[in-house]
């Protein structure tokens, strides 16, 4: 049985998590082998993944973290 | 989000340490700034109201997401904006016979450890933005947050299949955005 690139597209998931069984990882790699759009593919997806895993957190607002601040420094007890 | 470590929880250790998650959080899952002020006002409060709670307590960060998840699909629905031009399915892009319809282009190599500039930090928040909200929230807690999909399904409602589903589809949409500006630079 060979996988088709809609298939291959649909498998990436499991690919990635590493839960493929021994059969879907050997046909993937076969496939992969012989489709050089799909390994691009699977390349740019995990290069997807790759780049949002590195985005940093933005600062807050100056002036919202000023607020902030002082709202909280005057919070009341706790409960 | 880090688990706090040995030591007090102040309102100031708070509002260092885990404003600016919150706040972040709140903001890709909104894609608004002002929402998520709101949003991270009103966590902060209760954080600090109930800090002798979570006083060296494990399950802090786990509570604080949650807080903050709630708290962020409360504010959406209060604002009750529904998506605006959904997103083709990437899915829909192959052939009936299952190829890709269309080229396949590669992107730059990128370096082991990439550090984002502020062009490509900005394409990547536009792109999350741009997502339709069902897949954004699940695409923002499994890869910014990085949260197992377990929590995520316990913290949406949803069974784990139906986050793997929603975050594969959200994953092949940021691929789309994001090729749009990477095949450039090759070209």
């Amino acid at each position: 049985m060979n996988l088709t690139c809609r298939k291959v597209t649909e498998l990436l998931i499991d690919f990635v998590e590493g839960t493929l069984t021994d059969d879907q990882q050997s046909l993937l790699q076969r496939h992969l082998c012989g489709c050089v759009p799909c390994a691009i593919y699977m390349h740019t997806y995990h290069d997807t993944i790759r780049l949002t895993h590195a985005l940093p957190d933005e600062p807050l607002p100056p002036e919202f973290a000023a607020r902030l601040k002082a709202m909280l420094n005057e919070s009341p007890a706790r409960d | 989000m880090a688990e706090p470590a040995d030591g007090e929880l102040t309102p100031e250790r708070v509002f260092r340490e885990y404003a600016p998650r919150v706040y972040n959080l709140a903001r890709r899952m909104l894609g608004n700034d002002a929402d998520a002020e709101d949003v991270t006002q009103d966590v902060l409060v209760q954080v600090v109201r109930k800090l002798d709670t979570f006083r060296g307590d494990a399950a802090f960060t786990t509570w604080l997401h949650r807080v903050t998840v709630n708290a962020a699909l409360a504010a959406r629905r209060k604002r009750a904006r529904r998506d605006e031009g959904r997103l083709t399915d990437p899915l829909d892009a192959f052939t009936e016979d299952g190829h890709h319809a269309g080229f396949v282009r590669p992107w730059p190599k990128l370096p082991d450890a990439p550090v984002l500039d502020r062009e490509q930090r900005h394409l990547i928040e536009n792109a999350i933005a741009g997502l339709p909200e069902m897949y954004r929230d699940v695409f923002v807690l499994a890869d910014v947050e990085h949260l197992p999909n377990a929590e995520i399904a316990d913290l949406l409602e949803m069974s784990v299949p139906a986050v793997k589903s929603r975050l594969h589809r959200a994953r092949l949409m940021m691929r789309d955005a994001l090729s749009r500006h990477f095949e450039e630079r090759l070209s």
